[in-house]
């Protein structure tokens, strides 16, 4: 067996050999060399073929936004790649990282084969395996457990934001009788305040394209969340010059972020506090009556006083806000002016319609659920809900079951095992397990909790505040797989690495399920065959289960063949239309007002056929929905008293220590960071930011974003990436934190120097950008840099912020609170 | 002859880059790494300027996209000696890689900074050599390089036209940051070619054009932002 070590080569003799080989082609030859070896096959083409120019449809893979792009191919290989004009998410424009995607397909430190760890856990030393080897192993490793009915000690983390690689993997943990299911935090839904107020799990869709009036807490949707290209439609389109009066996006947050630089007014905010502001405007709607009463009184309950069944008064919405957030001290509290949140007030409360937003800076915060909740329920006080300028919800795609799985006895008892981790830390109200709780539950328990693990397109040990945990955990667990591209932090401390496909070189269904005013599909297929010795990840699932499940539950070729029955599905439901030229907007406005005709397709042929050519379906008629469909609370209606908090709150405080049940309550809600108690708990209000470090010691505030040239860090395998990774502020290959001129001076700081971060978790260099759109007293960085293992180009560039923030998780939802941690910062010092 | 030029509505431009990374792609502007572009040798062909005013707490942030502006009276042409950069018969500044002697002349004339130096062969892993444009040539150690409206699509767009006999439309010549645009910012287009969007839009009350004084006349157009 040949024997193949990873190599960690240092970017100067990388750089030293890629001169070497990149002289050689501009000579037009190119060279070979051992470290960079290119599939013969493809070499050839590029080398000998006759230049024909094809453009195929597909859907981008670099985020979850899904837009449809057209690939360019000469001689089937792809060079350029643009967006699909069709494409009802992005019409036609791209970000800038779709663009780079022929990095990731022909990036030079892809893994090339299935590798089998050779000595110690974590060294990076491994062995070339064939296919045969590598998915013989991790059948031997699951017969016998499914057949003792231990299938409950394999468990499966999932990154892949397909929804139908999702359900497969939902329904591969099923069959093999495991609960112990974990999803990437990139795939959490921003629905906790939803939830709260309407007891649906949905993410609301801002229709920012009608409103006049954009109230965005924190929202930085031109740049991150589920789909910013989709986004960026809209405000071009608001941004249109029209007759009537333009609208206004007012960005409140503590820094200007893309989505801010283009807002017609910032207002600086303390971070963590957009509840409060939130309270501070729905008090001056309600003092100069501008809520709509028509709506509140028919829709929503809690907004005024009101009586529960055992005759206990309760004083609703109207005078909670009425008597503690009053202007004053919610100036206060926010740090902004008292003028300037009155004025917020009449004209969110004037200008019609009007929508307020919350995401990102509110919602990635301890008291993230409380904060976003309180933005919702402006919403619901003008009467916005499903009306034109405010919020939709995404209609359901039509359904798709796979098949009814039928289990034995013993498969059933090892699915109702409790979740690995559920006893770890502090009970989630509505959300799940989170990863570090299952690794601090298998470090902490003797027993073999865990025998397998599958770690699919994740890198939790990146992005998560708790490595040491994760790591120890992937130590300590017998099995560990991974079915990922690169060997980056996460895969380095596995077993075996299975290679899979890019997004370039697969078959899949993509798309975000929500957030967009219309469902769509759009399907993925091959630009290029396979470069590599790579599998689709949902091709190893279909294999491993046939032979560890049972090829009845399985009756699928191939993964292919299971996008094909999603596609039938699609046809079967008559719903919708596969995306055409036609799809722009006056041709919709039209069909709305004639009636919508549905295409006809003779049969399922013809319908794949052009569904693959055009790259996707949609279903684009009014996504108004039935009250009963949105509203399923107890009391059927938007509750400004969450009654669904309450619910909630009372089943998870009976597995709570205590001998009453109010103890019991008290106990759960300290251990989760909450202070209020009684009726202010269970109606919007402001938490106080939860932070483990002293402000004596650690007396700034740490906030963080994404860029949309890096993503959570996926952009970093790409050089492109890289050189442009700061491109709008002049910043390349290297990670900045941003500061206010006046908090540089007090700690010394200059420009475009070195300082020092430093928080209660460690501490991480970085260069200084001093700006004033930021404000004093906080600390602001990109999340995704500083990679230690992620090939050549993304290794040892710039420091990875998450190991500065402290592990901790939004109250109610298991969000992970990335911003509010303490931290200071130093000059570094250089030379004598 | 046409006059192709560009207008970019502020309005819309958000400054989120795609431009940047089309235009890196479409036409294989090599990337330096880490050392180098710490001293300025990063080249970029479209690139963002931040324009930052006022002080806390009332600020503006602004991001301008800036390709080279092709300007009518181009100071870059006058000062080369060997006519590596001229402007050919379609009105766009172009770039002879071959003749460029590396003097650097033209980046210093240019009042726009639009130009860039290769200081090194352009450094590629051999993967990424097969994704290149073969349309675009790479070039070598010691040329100037900019930005130039994507002219290779141009000289497609007629060779298609003619072989189809029609006169060129739009749509056919459009660049790559253009197409790539999801805000629709960029437009671009016959300044002199009323059925064009562009020979509309220059006329608009918000037209500017970048440091109008030096009378260089730049072929791209901003429209200022509305507050």
């Amino acid at each position: 067996m040949k024997k193949n070590k990873i190599h960690y080569i240092t970017r100067r003799n990388f750089l030293k050999l890629a001169g070497l080989t990149a002289g050689g082609a501009t000579a037009g030859h190119f060279l070979f060399s051992d470290l960079m070896a290119v599939p013969q096959k493809v070499l050839e083409k590029a080398t000998r073929s006759i230049g024909k120019e094809t453009w195929v449809n597909t859907v981008c893979g670099q985020c979850p936004g899904g837009c449809g792009i057209s690939v360019r191919r000469i001689d089937g290989i792809p060079v350029y790649i643009k967006g699909n004009p069709m494409f009802p998410v992005n019409r036609g424009g791209v970000c800038p990282m779709a663009h780079t995607s022929m990095e990731v397909l022909f990036n030079p430190d892809r893994v090339k084969n299935p590798l089998k760890r050779l000595g110690t856990k974590g060294r990076g030393d491994w062995e070339d395996v064939s296919w045969e080897q590598a998915l013989n192993s991790l059948s031997e490793k699951l017969q016998p457990l499914i057949s003792k009915g231990e299938g409950y000690k394999i468990a499966m983390i999932n990154g892949d934001n397909s929804p139908l690689m999702r359900a497969l993997s939902q329904y591969w943990m099923k069959g093999i009788g495991s609960p112990n299911y974990f999803e990437d935090e990139n795939l959490l839904e921003n629905s906790t305040a939803v939830q709260l107020s309407q007891g649906i799990k949905d993410t609301p869709v801002y229709d920012l394209a009608n409103s006049k009036y954009i109230l965005n807490f924190g929202s930085n949707f031109l740049e991150e969340g589920l789909s910013p290209v989709y986004y960026q439609q809209l405000y071009s389109h608001l941004r249109t010059p029209r007759r009537e009066k333009k609208a206004v996006l007012v960005q409140i947050d503590s820094q200007i972020n893309l989505t801010g630089s283009n807002a017609d007014r910032w207002i600086p905010i303390h971070p963590g506090t957009h509840g409060a502001l939130s309270l501070g405007i729905a008090y001056i709607l309600i003092v100069n009556e501008l809520y709509d009463k028509d709506f509140i009184q028919k829709n929503t309950f809690g907004f005024s006083p009101f009586k529960d069944k055992n005759n206990r008064e309760h004083m609703g919405f109207e005078s909670f806000v009425k008597s503690n957030y009053y202007p004053e001290k919610v100036a206060e509290i926010t740090g902004v002016p008292t003028e300037m949140i009155i004025l917020l007030g009449k004209e969110f409360g004037t200008h019609k319609p009007a929508v307020a937003i919350s995401d990102d800076a509110s919602r990635y915060t301890t008291n993230g659920s409380f904060s976003q909740w309180a933005v919702y329920c402006l919403n619901a006080m003008i009467g916005n809900i499903q009306k034109k300028g405010g919020i939709y919800f995404t209609p359901p795609t039509p359904e798709f079951h796979l098949p009814e799985l039928s289990l034995d006895k013993q498969t059933q008892k090892s699915l109702s095992h409790p979740k690995v981790g559920s006893e770890i830390g502090v009970p989630s109200i509505f959300g799940d397990v989170t990863i570090d709780q299952f690794a601090e539950a298998i470090i902490s328990i003797d027993d073999d909790l865990i025998d397998t693990l599958i770690i699919v397109d994740s890198n939790p040990i990146f992005n998560s505040r708790n490595k040491e945990a994760i790591r120890q955990a992937l130590h300590k667990i017998k099995n560990v797989i991974y079915l990922g591209m690169f060997v980056d932090e996460t895969a380095k401390h596995c077993d075996y690495i299975f290679p899979v496909h890019s997004y370039l070189e697969k078959m899949d269904i993509s798309g975000p399920k929500s957030g967009l005013i219309f469902s769509h599909i759009g399907l993925q297929r091959p630009v290029i065959s396979p470069i590599f010795d790579t599998k689709q990840a949902g091709d190893i699932l279909i294999e491993s289960g046939k032979s560890a499940i049972g090829s009845q539950h399985f009756p699928w070729k191939s993964y292919k063949d299971l996008v094909r029955k999603r596609l039938e599905s699609l046809y079967k439901s008559g719903e919708g239309a596969v995306i055409s030229k036609s799809s722009d907007p006056e041709w919709i406005e039209y069909l709305k007002v004639r009636g919508w005709k549905v295409q006809q397709y003779e049969t399922f042929k013809s319908f794949q056929k052009l569904l693959v050519k055009n790259g996707g379906w949609w279903n684009p008629i009014d996504p108004t929905r039935l009250k009963k469909e949105i509203f399923q609370t107890k009391t059927g209606k938007f509750e400004f008293y969450s009654t669904t908090l309450e619910k909630a709150l009372g089943e998870k405080a009976i597995n709570v220590e205590g001998s009453t049940s109010q103890e019991k309550h008290n106990r759960l809600l300290s251990s989760l960071h909450i202070s209020a108690r009684g009726d202010d708990l269970l109606l919007p209000h402001h938490e106080i930011l939860y932070s483990f470090g002293r402000p004596e010691e650690f007396p700034l505030l740490l906030t963080v974003s994404q860029l949309l040239t890096n993503r959570d860090g996926k952009g970093a395998s790409q050089p492109s990436m890289m050189e442009m990774v700061g491109i709008q502020i002049g910043k390349h290959w290297k990670s900045w934190i941003e500061i206010n001129p006046d908090t540089a001076r007090e700690y010394g700081l200059r420009d475009n120097k070195l300082a020092w971060v430093e928080s209660s978790n460690g501490r991480i260099q970085a260069e200084v950008r001093i700006f004033p759109g930021i404000r004093p007293g906080i600390i602001h960085m990109a999340l995704g840099m500083g990679h230690t293992s992620y090939g050549r180009f993304g290794t040892g560039i710039g420091a990875n912020v998450t190991d500065l923030i402290e592990n901790n998780y939004d109250s109610l939802s298991n969000t992970p609170a990335l911003n509010g941690t303490r931290v200071k910062v130093s000059r570094v010092l250089t030379g004598v | 002859m046409p006059s192709w030029g560009m207008v970019i509505d502020l309005n819309k431009c958000t400054g989120c880059a795609a431009c940047v990374s089309a235009c890196r792609s479409e036409n294989n502007v090599p990337n330096v790494g880490p050392e180098e572009s710490q001293i300025g040798r990063a080249l970029f062909w479209m690139d963002i300027v931040e324009v930052v005013e006022g002080e806390y707490p009332d600020v503006r942030v602004q991001y301008i996209p800036r390709p080279c502006f092709h300007c009518e009276n181009p100071p870059c042409t006058k000062v080369c000696p060997v006519r590596s950069t001229y402007k050919n018969n379609e009105g766009l500044v172009a770039q002879i890689y071959h003749r460029c002697i590396g003097c650097r002349y033209c980046m210093v004339a240019c009042p726009y900074t639009v130009k860039s130096f290769n200081w090194y062969e352009p450094e590629r892993p051999e993967e990424f050599l097969q994704t290149c444009n073969p349309d675009v040539s790479l070039r070598m150690k010691g040329v100037v390089e900019k930005c130039s409206f994507c002219s290779h699509r141009l000289q497609h767009a007629r060779e298609q036209a003619k072989f189809e006999s029609r006169a060129l439309k739009e749509a056919d010549y459009q660049p790559a940051c253009k197409e790539a645009c999801p805000t629709s910012a960029i437009v671009f287009g016959d300044f002199e070619n009323e059925n064009h969007e562009v020979y509309r839009l220059k006329k608009s009350n918000r037209a500017f054009r970048m440091q109008e004084d030096l009378g260089t006349e730049p072929k791209v157009v901003y429209l200022s932002r509305e507050d």
